[in-house]
């Protein structure tokens, strides 16, 4: 967090919540921008937008107007917890067959199973 | 409508009564030389009432074999009609209607009483296998709304006591009256006849 | 004949066709799913609606009969919206899975959707949902998708002759299905994967594996068995994919067997991809050069009487006459193409399905001798259901079998034939009224020791019931391996009777009187009475013939060569080269050519187009091709004594009858369930 964003949440800011990552979420106390308060969210550690949460990133674009709470985000037994993009990271998805896996692919079509004596 | 693919199927061995055979082979002279599986419908309904009010896989193959007919279609005919239970059911198959007129007239409390009688649900059979509790569409009874099926036998213009009284005489073995269980004739109005009384009284005169 | 009006068109169609029929020969498109010209008509689906002068309402077009003055309209309002009602009905329990549906590409519903249907749904509610039924191995079923077209019952119980489908329940709970969970017993099973016009019943074998569009489709042969049937090989890089049957209403109409269709997997297993050379007991690799120089000194090195050369039932025609030249200009004629022995005469009448497998379609009595045709043939056993549901009657002499409808059993025992000849029973005064009477004589009884007697018994009962006259010949061979009219047709058995064929070779190979073998293809011959003779085997598959060889030439399956075929009923006919031999494994005809230079006896062709000069030199019929060349009408077979041997079963598993399938996984699979029925059943 640069030192002008500081001295702006530290004048301007009013504290809604902290997720499950630690970011922190804040509204402009009183005035607006284009007619709608303004929100904004104040990254713990390193400035990756993927860390907000589908709950939080509803509410900071001005889908809903109370951010959805912990329980409402995992409501169903099929949701999964929320996990920030690890693209360009170590632990980024690679398929079978990456180079930073063995790079060795499968065959997809054309191979024979050769006969062999005994 | 409650039918199973799959699950009980009862395969021990089924085979007609003498007395069914004779019934079976009258059917089956209905119809023209080689036409024989045209009689599938009431010799399945014989087996049905030989075997307990239900048609086990063995009965619908036996009946398959009579007629010559691949096993197939005797399903394909018995998984159609939902007249034929192929699902063991109770000694007393109750079957309450629940469309419109007789709900109209108070269906809902005849299903709540043989639900709370017999402790059973619709599609269920209670534990001493003495009822199977069925809903069923239009039995064609309505002018006698609310009605139920027992069997082969009708019970209409019920209410919650009547309902109550008529299961327990069946579970006690007594068997209740069918028909109009207040006392009107038929489809008779309520009350009495309202029209064709002059008529009739002339033609019994004249007589 | 009655004239209708169909779009404002006059046209005069045949007498006793239906509407849907007419304006397909009007030219005029109309979308159906439950019609299918070769099932009987449900009219179920709807599809087919078209607008009747002066009727109100549509009618299904599909079950509606031709009318005189009949005036028809396909292309107006209302036919359009009934075309879409149609269709958002049914599809309102179609699951909208394309992207992961294997029909995707190649489905009925979603070309006619696309062409007839509304462009948006108006439905909100729930679909339902069916659980999927067990058909075997060959078949899989997603039945939520399935429209009820009812193609496949009617299918199995009209063409299969197994009424095993059925639909069970009534409306939004009827399901397609056997009821009780069963795999389907019938050879045919897979061409319902081709009648479902949904994505139902989709090959279980392919399932998932390819995309209709990126498949390269090659017109073909089969030969796994001797119909000759039309199919189409769909591969991909250098893999069969998929076998499916092209239309051909002469041989196979559009069904094809299941081993025809999914053995095909058997084509990438056990490939013998390079030469090998038995060295001190021990089969090595060895170069193209090396193996040929191998054989070639042995070859020039033997006497040519003690030589022989044998073809096994999957080989082309073009490698028979190249081998079959190659060991005449050597001096040797123990040549034979017939693994199995079955005799045979002298005119081209006494080997082929004289009739044709159209004329089964005429036939009225057919009398089936030591054959079980649903087995050798399921396509030809189609056809005589066929016929036999039009009312011909069936007699067998022979092994009891069920072969989908009924016939009359005249006896167990071959002699049959001799009793009939001597004392007409009931069943040959049938055959003698009948117009059209057939005989159809099993390959399995001709490969009797007393197959010629057999042979002669059978010709003389033809002759005897008017079987044959001036315009029909029903005196039918069913010939069970691919290469065997076309072995019969280019000469490849001995040409005197001092030279010897299977039979004998094997015995004087027993007494190492034979030091040089060559089998071309050949594995179902016993290979433990090949003494020590040098085994020279060329093929396409490691299986007996490789495990007893002492050198292997690597040749190219059916699916990898341009290759020539001459059916059972004597029609040559071309297959196409698919995808190319794996490893290093050569044309066929191109091996023996190359090692004749070696030998140094070099044969007069060297591309494929002189190879079929020198065919049709030899005989003909070659240069007939797709079509059947009359075979005139002779004296053969002997007047011997039919003896009382058991009749012994030529096909003991019907999945598993030559080295493609004996390598097919899935066939092994298909061995498995039709096992464990057979137990059952026991």
């Amino acid at each position: 967090m640069s030192i002008r964003n500081w001295i702006y949440t530290f004048l301007n800011g009013k504290k809604i919540g902290v997720d499950e990552f630690g970011n922190r979420y804040y509204t402009g106390k009183g005035r607006k921008l284009n007619g709608r308060e303004r929100r904004w969210v104040i990254y713990n550690g390193k400035n990756d937008a993927s860390s907000v949460p589908a709950e939080w990133h509803a509410w900071l674009h001005y889908t809903v107007d109370e951010p959805l709470t912990q329980i409402a985000a995992n409501s169903y037994s099929w949701q999964e917890p929320h996990e920030v993009n690890y693209t360009g990271t170590g632990d980024a998805y690679r398929p079978k067959g990456h180079d930073y896996k063995g790079g060795r692919r499968g065959s997809a079509t054309g191979d024979y199973e050769a006969w062999k004596p005994d | 409508m409650n039918k199973v693919i799959d699950g009980e199927m009862g395969l021990d061995s089924f085979s007609f009564s003498s007395q069914n055979k004779d019934l079976a082979e009258v059917e089956i002279a209905k119809y023209p030389e080689g036409r024989k599986a045209s009689a599938v419908m009431p010799l399945l309904e014989l087996a049905q009432r030989q075997n307990g009010g239900w048609l086990s896989r063995a009965a619908m193959d036996y009946v398959a074999e009579t007629l010559d007919m691949p096993f197939i279609k005797v399903y394909e005919v018995a998984t159609f009609y939902t007249m034929y239970n192929l699902k063991k059911v109770g000694k007393f198959h109750v079957q309450v209607c629940t469309n419109l007129p007789c709900w109209l007239r108070g269906s809902d409390q005849v299903v709540d009483a043989c639900k709370n009688q017999l402790n059973i649900s619709f599609g269920e059979t209670s534990e001493d296998a003495m009822f199977t509790l069925t809903e069923v569409e239009c039995l064609g009874a309505c002018v006698n709304a609310p009605m139920m099926q027992v069997n082969d036998d009708y019970y209409e213009d019920l209410n919650e006591v009547s309902t109550k009284s008529i299961l327990s005489e069946l579970a006690s073995g007594n068997s209740p009256k069918p028909g109009s269980q207040i006392d009107r004739k038929s489809c008779e109005p309520i009350g009495g006849l309202t029209s064709l009384i002059q008529q009739s009284k002339e033609a019994i005169e004249s007589k | 004949m009655p004239s209708i009006k169909i779009n404002g068109r006059d046209i005069e169609v045949e007498e006793g066709l239906t509407v849907l029929q007419a304006c397909e020969e009007a030219g005029v498109e109309i979308p159906r799913f439950c019609y299918h010209e070769r099932l009987s008509i449900a009219g179920n689906c709807r599809m087919c609606l078209v607008e009747m002068e002066p009727s109100p309402k549509p009618i299904a077009s599909c079950a509606m009969p031709i009318n005189d003055g009949m005036v028809i309209h396909t292309d107006t309002d209302l036919v359009k919206k009934a075309r879409e009602g149609v269709m958002e009905f049914l599809l309102i329990n179609h699951p909208l899975d394309c992207p992961i549906c294997d029909q995707g590409g190649e489905c009925d519903l979603q070309d006619q959707a696309m062409g007839y249907g509304l462009d948006k749904s108006r439905f909100l509610e729930s679909k339902r949902a069916v659980k999927n039924k067990y058909l075997g191995p060959l078949v899989s079923t997603i039945m939520t998708r399935c429209i009820h077209c009812t193609r496949c019952i009617r299918f199995a119980q009209e063409i299969a002759g197994v009424p095993e489908l059925g639909a069970t329940g009534r409306g939004e709970n009827m399901e397609v299905g056997t009821y009780v969970e069963k795999a389907l017993s019938s050879e045919l099973s897979g061409n319902l994967v081709d009648l479902c016009p949904v994505g139902a019943l989709t090959s279980k074998p392919y399932e998932f594996k390819a995309r209709s569009w990126e498949l390269v489709k090659t017109q073909s042969i089969d030969v796994f068995d001797a119909m000759g049937s039309n199919i189409r090989i769909d591969s991909r890089g250098s893999e069969v994919m998929r076998v499916l049957p092209r239309i051909n209403n002469s041989i196979n109409e559009e069904w094809i067997s299941d081993k025809t269709r999914h053995a095909c997997d058997g084509l990438g297993r056990q490939r013998l991809d390079r030469p090998y050379v038995r060295r001190n007991g021990k089969l090595e690799e060895e170069s193209w050069d090396g193996v040929l120089s191998v054989i070639a000194e042995k070859m020039i090195n033997t006497s040519p009487k003690r030589m022989a050369a044998i073809a096994g039932d999957l080989v082309d025609c073009e490698s028979l006459v190249s081998l079959k030249d190659l060991m005449q200009t050597l001096g040797c004629n123990n040549l034979d193409c017939r693994q199995d022995s079955g005799a045979f005469g002298n005119p081209r009448s006494s080997y082929i399905f004289n009739s044709g497998i159209k004329g089964i379609d005429r036939a009225d009595v057919i009398l089936l001798i030591g054959c079980n045709p649903r087995w050798e043939a399921p396509v030809l056993n189609a056809r005589i259901r066929k016929q036999y549901l039009n009312g011909a009657i069936i007699g067998v002499i022979g092994p009891e079998f069920d072969l989908t409808f009924p016939f009359e059993h005249l006896s167990p025992d071959l002699k049959e034939i001799k009793n009939m000849l001597e004392h007409p029973s009931e069943f040959s005064d049938k055959l003698a009224k009948a117009r059209r009477p057939m005989l159809v004589l099993g390959s399995g009884a001709l490969a009797r020791e007393d197959g010629e007697a057999i042979l002669g018994a059978a010709r003389d009962l033809a002759e005897r019931v008017n079987i044959v006259n001036s315009e029909w010949n029903g005196f039918n061979v069913l010939q069970r391996a691919a290469s065997r009219v076309g072995g019969l047709d280019l000469g490849f058995v001995p040409k005197t009777n001092k030279d010897l064929g299977t039979r004998e070779i094997l015995r004087a190979a027993e007494k190492k009187e034979i030091d040089v073998i060559y089998l071309l293809g050949s594995d179902e011959i016993e290979m433990d009475r090949l003494g020590d003779a040098f085994v020279i085997y060329q093929g396409h598959h490691g299986d007996a013939g490789a495990h007893r060889a002492d050198a292997i030439l690597p040749g190219a399956a059916y699916t990898e060569k341009n290759g020539t075929y001459v059916n059972l009923e004597g029609r040559c006919q071309r297959a196409l080269r698919a995808v190319f031999p794996p490893g290093e494994a050569k044309e066929d005809w191109a091996i023996i050519r190359a090692l004749s230079e070696r030998i140094g006896k070099k044969l007069p062709f060297d591309n494929l187009l002189q190879v079929r000069e020198r065919m049709s030199e030899v005989n003909p019929i070659f240069s007939n091709v797709n079509k059947i060349s009359e075979a005139s009408w002779g004296e053969f077979g002997s007047r011997g004594e039919i003896k009382d041997s058991e009749f012994i079963q030529p096909i003991e598993n019907f999945y598993m009858t030559d080295v493609i399938s004996r390598a097919s996984a899935t066939m092994a699979e298909c061995t498995e369930v039709a096992l464990a029925k057979k137990e059952k059943a026991a």
